[in-house]
């Protein structure tokens, strides 16, 4: 069984109540889940509650995880991150950190890929935000990994939200290009 | 619009950079309530978001993993399952002492007849429309203020889209988009403005030309209706 296919058994499972596939899901999806909470919301503390948050909702909703045709481990990434933005956007506002587009260092290599079957999609992926220029390629993961709204992208860049929103949408079509082929 | 921002037609990707923005949050309140109307009906652009959906996920993927503390599994389990131990669908079966076979075609007619319930709560308000070749359930799931419609023996119809709708007191009939047609369940967010009119309303399905009525009204033949009420489990 892939790993792919593991996860989808034990959602699976957990939409009829087992708990031992709920526990065992927590075993094997639980660092990558925190790691991106930690990311989103830079503090142990507010992680761990997003993760607890994250989890409950994987045991009330598992039978939702097919809907759509979501692969398994999409729908519990982005679940977990929804719920991390979300408390990251209901904090009290803070000062805008101050982004130098001009420092941006080209991203070297993608973060070790345990699961042989996911790696052509997640290379494909680091592939192709290597094709665009780095200051983009940053955008477009912070946006994705911090949940910043144009205002304050613009902000943070000192550039108006136009020329960020142009900016942005043109990484995103070359990106879709480069998935596509 | 907002003061600021240019119109859709000044900007670059269209549509699918539209997608990718919904998906990363980038839209506003107003643009996201206007998307979500529109993915309602526009079975491509739905499409396009999950496309998105799943190119970004990858993003996620390349965060480092971190082990959480050991403590956090206890207080997410207990979080989970409630306090009290409820046995979990398979203990209540094996002291009928069946075999594997025999206890998962229990299980299944036991779900079935609601003899047991199921572990995790379902959709917080539901619909159940019986049409004459088959039915339809549409649940709502509030922490997402997600609908999710399901057909149930329902064929596609070969000829146009059967459209839901949300019909609240003596108001007009307000769209809650189409009944899926390659899959046999969808799940979409509602724009908040229809998702407050589900509460004691009634949902109906209609027969619309392909893509759905071209105005805001039903526009077809109603072929069933049914009140939405609190999920019990049963």
């Amino acid at each position: 069984m892939t790993p792919q296919q593991e996860i989808e058994d034990l959602l699976a499972r957990i939409a009829l109540g087992d708990r031992k596939a709920f526990s065992r899901l927590y075993e094997r999806t639980s660092a990558k889940l925190y790691g991106i909470c930690l990311r989103v919301l830079g503090d142990r503390s507010e992680a761990e509650e997003a993760l607890q948050e994250a989890y409950v909702r994987v045991w009330n909703r598992a039978e939702l995880y097919r809907v759509n045709g979501y692969s398994p481990m999409t729908w519990l990434i982005t679940l977990t991150r929804n719920i991390a933005i979300d408390r990251r956007r209901k904090r009290p506002a803070r000062p805008a950190e101050r982004i130098d587009l001009a420092e941006t260092l080209p991203d070297l290599g993608p973060g070790p890929e345990k699961q042989a079957a996911d790696r052509s999609e997640a290379a494909l992926l680091m592939t192709c935000m290597r094709t665009l220029p780095p200051d983009r390629a940053m955008l477009v993961r912070r946006a994705y990994l911090e949940g910043h709204s144009y205002a304050e992208l613009a902000a943070m860049t000192g550039a108006k939200l136009n020329t960020v929103r142009t900016w942005l949408r043109r990484a995103l079509i070359q990106l879709r290009d480069c998935l596509d082929r | 619009m907002n003061a600021g921002r240019d119109s859709e037609d000044d900007l670059p990707g269209g549509d699918d950079a539209l997608a990718a923005e919904y998906a990363l949050g980038l839209l506003t309140p107003e643009e996201t309530d206007a998307f979500e109307a529109r993915i309602l009906k526009d079975r491509a652009l739905e499409a396009r978001v999950v496309a998105w959906t799943e190119s970004l996920a990858l993003l996620g993927r390349d965060v480092p993993a971190v082990v959480p503390p050991a403590a956090l599994r206890r207080r997410i389990e207990d979080a989970a399952w409630g306090r009290e131990a409820r046995p979990g669908l398979w203990r209540q079966i094996l002291p009928y002492g069946l075999g594997g076979a025999a206890a998962a075609l229990l299980l299944w007619a036991a779900l079935g007849l609601g003899w047991l319930q199921p572990a995790a709560p379902g959709p917080a308000l539901v619909a159940e429309l019986a049409l004459a070749e088959g039915g339809l359930h549409a649940g709502y799931y509030p922490e997402t203020r997600e609908l999710l419609i399901r057909r149930r023996g329902l064929a596609p119809p070969a000829e146009g889209d059967l459209e839901l709708w949300v019909i609240a007191g003596d108001g007009p009939p307000v769209s809650l988009g189409l009944v899926p047609r390659d899959a046999e369940t969808v799940r979409r967010a509602l724009p908040a403005a229809v998702a407050a009119l589900l509460p004691d309303a009634v949902v109906a399905v209609s027969l619309e030309p392909p893509g759905g009525a071209p105005g805001g009204a039903p526009t077809g033949p109603v072929l069933g209706r049914a009140d939405v009420t609190a999920y019990t489990g049963t």
